[in-house]
């Protein structure tokens, strides 16, 4: 990292020096630099509460909170081959540039030239295509193929199109990574490499130094330390009595960390807690009781009481933030004009499964339990079994979080729809018929047909929430709730930072 | 199709601006830079490009609301009576609300129909169209809910956002600020341009003072140049880093007859013409790390003005302390026993001010045969400010001048 050390001295270099003599500026060189600019050094230590048993980008969790701290701590060791900026828009990473031919069947992306991966190996289009394949993404849909034109080039054709694919590669867990000759790890291109990694230790403790390699630049701080499943009320105590410089925070811990001084940041309203029902259930097949159950849920309660005011209430997929209509679809209220619950029986109690890892889900899912049995609508919440050798139970709905990672509304519907088990018909509309992004009102449509006929239900947009210590700046995570831990820097005491 | 079907160099270029939004300057600008004008026109014979000021739209809104009006009223029978109701859920003032509705009612009773307000009798009113001005993530959202005896429907239309200027002033010193560009291109610093500077070798500043919003920017591959009035613009690429930085810095100027960009630890020069300039590249030497300490009540980005409020008096425009996540300001500050004194309120700013370069080198370089410095009276000093717009998301640069004893 270089560059010249004052405002001054840029000018000069830049040859107006004559200026200077007109100007006879007394002491303005004597400034010394200020704390805009970034400072390099110091370990930044941060903590999760979720565990993240490998940095695997081929093993998927099945929970979707493990899977998105996963991608989270992912980023650190591994790039893309698009990002998003700002906007929320496809921007150049690996890629330096993308173009659709045969009417978005076909795409062909163009790579960054001398990149190379921790290791001192260069990046080239064979290994981003192995990366990138089908088997281990099948998520870029059946019948997709990834190959390399030569050296710096690469194509993904499908038979069907893919208008989203460069929203889709710019998030995810579509990273690049080379397989090591043994077989037994991976490198990346990203901005840190592991230094040190211990899955089995509670909480993890892993450390990530500075990759000097990197094609962005080297990142502001030294090294990353990170503690894994770490309790919430450990966190928000740690943010308190400095013993970490950022942790992620649960909405009740936020009242407290906010009592206690500590720093916080929020993204928008970007968790969707969503119920959906499997309809080839008996026990739900019933149009009428799915809307009932709607009907019966107190969704102001979730946000404000359950969520501790880090959420809103949600009658549409899409928070207000991203779609600009959610309004449209009430929340608050009933979202009948008459409440069919009454006349609605059930044979036995209905069963919902949670995701056992995640405390919210749990509270919100209690809260639906409550609300139904109020309305007389027996019901039951299970958690998904941690051991995968347990069967779940029969679910007759699942209470889904979903991380709404995407700012972009038709790719955050089709990004909503893709993370459901139980699509209804409209998923079909979105994605075959490829809505026209500039169309809001095709969006509108889709999302109102998706939600029709009440096999899924909307219940609330959360926030995800960060402690953030005094020494951190530059914390630029975008709205959507990502990390750029790569830009943040840590402004520590001459004596604490050497360089 | 999708905004990002094809990208080049990093920049969509499918149904996208490749150069962002370049956008009329403040006419307070123009008046102290017309003398210098005349005074380099006059020295170099003939310098043309001296543009007409354009006009600033009082309501950027008039033309979206008035095409929304038309389709709302495509849902009404002529002569129907329908009740209006506009309602605001985005960071619209209550100013701009009523100027919209003002659009809205004015077209639909343009379009043959009877406007009721909200508070009419709802008894007397079967029709009705709900507006309501909302927002998102990409930019404004006017959703319409029309009621049209026992039918219902709803509209939608994207509006994009425009953007502002803001001016800060005190009873002393005044820093103004005029905004000339913004988009989502990372932008280093920006130097003002004149179509001349492609074909004679020297640069007119005034000719685009005085109005023409000509701008060459240095993005994080190149040099862009853009000319509105005749759409002329080119691209200039430079090197690439031999090592990357996440902080990248850059600084354009001009010598005479040469532009000099800096960015990466390399300074290039680029001769007249530049659209046809092959950069001539070397390695800085001169350089330092990253600071490593905070050590000082100013930011970091900073640029010096001359004397141009008194003749002992020399300004420092520098930046806050905050960090890139926080909105930034600028404050002229005074030299003195090498402290900086404030002499200017803060003009606050929507995001980090990535950049402030002063422009006088432009000047001073315009000519070095001849003197073209004014008098401090007749100077209005400035410098462009690159600001990262914390909520739109775009890089947008102001001219920032300095306007001396109110």
């Amino acid at each position: 990292m270089r560059f010249r050390s004052s405002a001054a001295a840029r000018t000069c270099g830049l040859g107006v020096a004559v200026l200077l003599v007109f100007v006879a500026l007394p002491g303005a060189f004597t400034v010394s630099e200020a704390s805009t600019r970034p400072h390099v050094g110091g370990t930044l230590r941060i903590e999760f509460r979720e565990r993240v048993p490998t940095l695997d980008p081929r093993v998927r969790p099945d929970e979707a909170q493990a899977a998105r701290a996963q991608e989270l701590v992912d980023a650190l060791v591994f790039d893309r081959l698009l990002r998003l900026d700002d906007h929320g828009d496809p921007a150049p990473a690996l890629a330096v540039a993308w173009q659709s031919e045969d009417a978005g069947k076909r795409w062909r992306f163009q790579l960054r030239p001398g990149v190379q991966f921790s290791d001192g190996t260069s990046l080239t289009a064979e290994i981003a295509a192995a990366a990138l394949a089908p088997e281990i993404l099948p998520e870029l849909g059946s019948g997709t193929h990834v190959d390399s034109i030569g050296q710096s080039s690469l194509s993904i054709e499908s038979d069907d199109a893919m208008p989203d694919l460069p929203q889709q590669l710019a998030t995810g867990r579509h990273f690049i990574f080379r397989v090591t000759e043994d077989g037994k790890s991976l490198v990346g291109t990203g901005p840190f490499v592991i230094d040190h990694w211990d899955s089995g230790a509670l909480p993890q403790q892993d450390i990530f130094a500075a990759n000097t390699r990197c094609w962005a630049g080297r990142p502001f701080v030294d090294r990353i330390a990170i503690s894994l499943g770490v309790e919430s009320q450990r966190i928000e105590a740690d943010l308190e009595f400095g013993l970490t410089d950022a942790g992620e925070l649960a909405p009740s811990e936020m009242r407290r960390a906010a009592e206690h001084s500590v720093r916080t940041w929020s993204s928008e309203p970007v968790d969707l807690f969503v119920l959906n029902f499997d309809s080839s259930r008996p026990a739900v097949q019933s149009e009428r009781l799915r809307e009932a159950i709607s009907a019966a849920i107190d969704r102001s309660a979730i946000a404000s009481v359950v969520l501790q005011h880090q959420a809103v209430p949600a009658g549409a997929l899409l928070p207000q933030w991203i779609s600009g209509y959610a309004f449209l679809f009430p929340a608050g209220a009933p979202l009948t004009s008459q409440n069919p619950s009454a006349a609605v029986k059930t044979p036995a109690p209905l069963v919902m499964v949670y995701d056992s890892q995640d405390a919210e889900a749990r509270a919100v899912a209690e809260r639906v339990i409550v609300d139904l049995r109020t309305a007389g609508i027996a019901a039951e919440a299970h958690p998904r079994p941690d051991a995968p050798s347990t069967p779940p139970p029969q679910a007759d709905v699942r209470l889904l979080r979903v991380a709404i990672a995407l700012p972009e509304s038709r790719g955050a519907l089709d990004l909503v729809l893709g993370a459901l088990p139980v699509r209804p018909s409209a998923i079909a509309f979105t994605n075959a018929a490829g809505l026209d992004v500039e169309d809001p009102e095709s969006l509108y449509s889709a999302e109102r047909a998706a939600l029709a006929d009440f096999r899924i239900v909307p219940l609330a947009h959360a926030t995800e929430n960060w402690g953030l210590g005094a020494t951190v700046r530059d914390w630029m995570a975008p709205r959507w709730g990502d990390l750029r831990l790569e830009d943040v820097w840590l402004d520590l005491p001459p004596a604490a930072n050497p360089q | 199709m999708p905004r990002n079907n094809q990208n080049i160099f990093g920049q969509n270029i499918f149904g996208q601006n490749l150069f962002g939004r370049i956008l009329p300057r403040r006419s307070a600008l123009h008046a102290s830079h017309f003398a210098i004008f005349l005074l380099i026109v006059f020295s170099m014979g003939a310098l043309a490009g001296a543009a007409a000021v354009p006009a600033a739209n009082p309501n950027p809104f008039e033309a979206p609301a008035r095409e929304f009006a038309r389709r709302v009223a495509g849902n009404f029978p002529a002569g129907t009576r329908v009740g209006v109701e506009v309602r605001n859920r985005s960071a619209l003032t209550a100013d701009d609300v009523a100027a919209v509705r003002a659009v809205i009612v004015d077209e639909l009773s343009a379009r043959g129909l009877r406007v009721a307000s909200a508070a009419a009798d709802s008894a007397d009113v079967t029709s009705s169209a709900t507006v309501t001005l909302s927002e998102n993530a990409e930019g404004y959202l006017w959703v319409a809910e029309i009621r049209e005896s026992d039918r219902s429907s709803v509209m939608l239309a994207a509006v994009p956002r425009p953007s502002a200027a803001p001016v800060a002033e005190s009873s002393g010193i005044t820093l103004r600020s005029a905004l000339v560009w913004s988009g989502p291109e990372h932008v280093f610093a920006a130097a003002a341009f004149s179509p001349a500077a492609s074909s004679v070798p020297f640069v007119s500043w005034s000719s685009a003072a005085i109005g023409a919003p000509d701008l060459l920017l240095l993005v994080t591959d190149g040099i862009t140049a853009s000319v509105i009035d005749t759409q002329y613009t080119f691209r200039i690429a430079l090197p690439p880093p031999g090592e990357a930085v996440r902080d990248a810095q850059g600084t354009l100027a001009w010598t005479a007859g040469a532009l000099i960009a800096s960015a990466y630890g390399q300074t290039c020069t680029l001769s007249v013409p530049l659209a046809a300039s092959q950069p001539q590249c070397r390695a800085d030497d001169e350089t330092h790390p990253v600071p490593t300490t905070s050590a000082s009540q100013i930011g970091s980005q900073r640029t010096e003005l001359p004397a141009a409020c008194g003749e002992a008096r020399g300004e420092l425009l520098a930046t806050g302390t905050g960090d890139y996540t926080q909105p930034d300001s600028i404050r002229a500050y005074e030299m003195r026993s090498g402290a900086a004194s404030p002499v200017s309120p803060a003009l606050e700013f929507p995001g980090p001010v990535m950049s402030l370069q002063t422009t006088l080198s432009l000047q001073m370089a315009t000519s070095p045969s001849q003197t073209t410095m004014a008098s401090p009276a007749q100077r209005s000093p400035s410098a462009f400010a690159v600001v990262r717009n914390l909520a739109a998301g775009d890089d947008e640069v102001y001219e920032i001048s300095l306007v001396c004893g109110r």
